[in-house]
């Protein structure tokens, strides 16, 4: 499979004022946006989840994930991917993401009710998805890893049908930590 | 070899960097073979049914959202405009809410307001029942029933070009 010409630009996102790591090639950017496990525990919370739920949901590693075909308008690029061909290498060892499919068998397990897997499996990213131009998404991505782990993602897709891959190096997992609140 | 790779990235840098300013450029997708739009009665937030098949005669904008989704919020402002020059043609614009009940939905609409109906498919059975797998997904239904065009991610709907593109389907100026 051939590697993409792509680079990774790392920075501050504006809005979530966290980490970030993108990818950027011709076609396709793809950005990660470090989550804070609070940030996990209140949006969940929110949403109806129990504190032991909530409790299991900010043990993973989680990314604000945006996948965007940055072709022009009037382009005919088709980008697909599939998010469970993607591979994440922690310490030596390859593993898959935590996808919408293994969440609804966690979620099955833990007797979940239905509003709450609603509101679950429409917060992460697709796992396939196929975009046109102009086409994006945002959503979490989960990987079942410690906090402040360190790992390299191994993405692919395809680019009308052409496979490629690239691979995201050295991304940090947010570190559990509390900040105190402020009198300002 | 290492000067031409760095030439390559720079160069990929500048097209990537230049194309993703082509963002603000709207387009909406044609669907292939334009499938029949599945049919549905959903409520909206104050208790009126909406049936897709009702407004069968006129254009429908289906847009597919929820509250916590940041892109659709972004998105709302642009539709409601849209909204507003539209409706004047008669076009329906329907924004079906996934998963959420309707306290959530009439709280944000404090901070979102439209006015255009916001249908709840709280079990998500009528997403599931079209080819959404992100929010927001919008589909253009032309007066026949069929799915003419989709949009994945934000479109600044009132853009002339998209607007334009929404009209021409009143005159079936799509071919099938």
């Amino acid at each position: 499979m051939p590697v993409s010409i792509a680079e990774v630009v790392t920075g501050t996102d504006e809005t979530a004022q966290l980490p970030f790591w993108e990818l950027r090639t011709q076609a396709m950017t793809f950005r990660l946006i470090q989550r804070l496990p609070d940030q996990t525990r209140a949006y969940f919370a929110g949403r109806g989840f129990s504190k032991k739920d909530v409790e299991t949901i900010a043990g993973y590693c989680i990314f604000q994930s945006v996948y965007t075909n940055t072709a022009s308008a009037n382009s005919q690029r088709v980008i697909e991917y599939d998010a469970s061909q993607w591979r994440v290498d922690y310490n030596n060892t390859e593993q898959s993401l935590v996808l919408r499919e293994d969440w609804r068998r966690i979620w099955e397990v833990k007797g979940v009710n239905s509003a709450q897997k609603i509101a679950f499996e429409w917060s992460l990213l697709p796992s396939r998805q196929r975009y046109q131009a102009t086409d994006y998404n945002w959503g979490m991505t989960v990987y079942k890893l410690p906090h402040g782990a360190q790992f390299n993602l191994k993405l692919s897709w395809t680019l009308n049908g052409e496979k490629k891959q690239a691979v995201i190096k050295n991304i940090h997992c947010a570190k559990d930590i509390y900040i105190p609140p402020t009198d300002n | 070899m290492k000067r031409f790779k760095k030439i390559v990235l720079l160069v990929v840098y500048i097209v990537s960097v230049s194309s993703q300013g082509a963002i603000g450029q709207e387009s909406l997708h044609e669907v292939t073979g334009h499938p029949t739009a599945a049919d549905f009665s959903l409520l909206d937030l104050d208790d009126n049914t909406h049936t897709l098949s009702a407004y069968r005669g006129k254009v429908v904008i289906v847009n597919f959202w929820a509250t916590w989704c940041p892109p659709c919020r972004f998105e709302l402002p642009a539709m409601e405009k849209a909204y507003q020059k539209l409706r004047k043609e008669g076009v329906v614009m329907l924004g079906i809410n996934v998963g959420e009940d309707a306290d959530v939905i009439f709280s944000f609409t404090t901070d979102y307001p439209v006015t255009f109906p916001l249908l709840m498919d709280s079990d998500s059975k009528v997403t599931q029942a079209y080819p959404v797998v992100g929010l927001p997904t919008t589909f253009v239904i032309d007066p026949q029933g069929r799915i003419i065009y989709r949009a994945i991610g934000t479109r600044e709907w009132d853009e002339h070009s998209l607007i334009q593109k929404v009209l021409a389907l009143k005159k079936n100026q799509v071919k099938d």
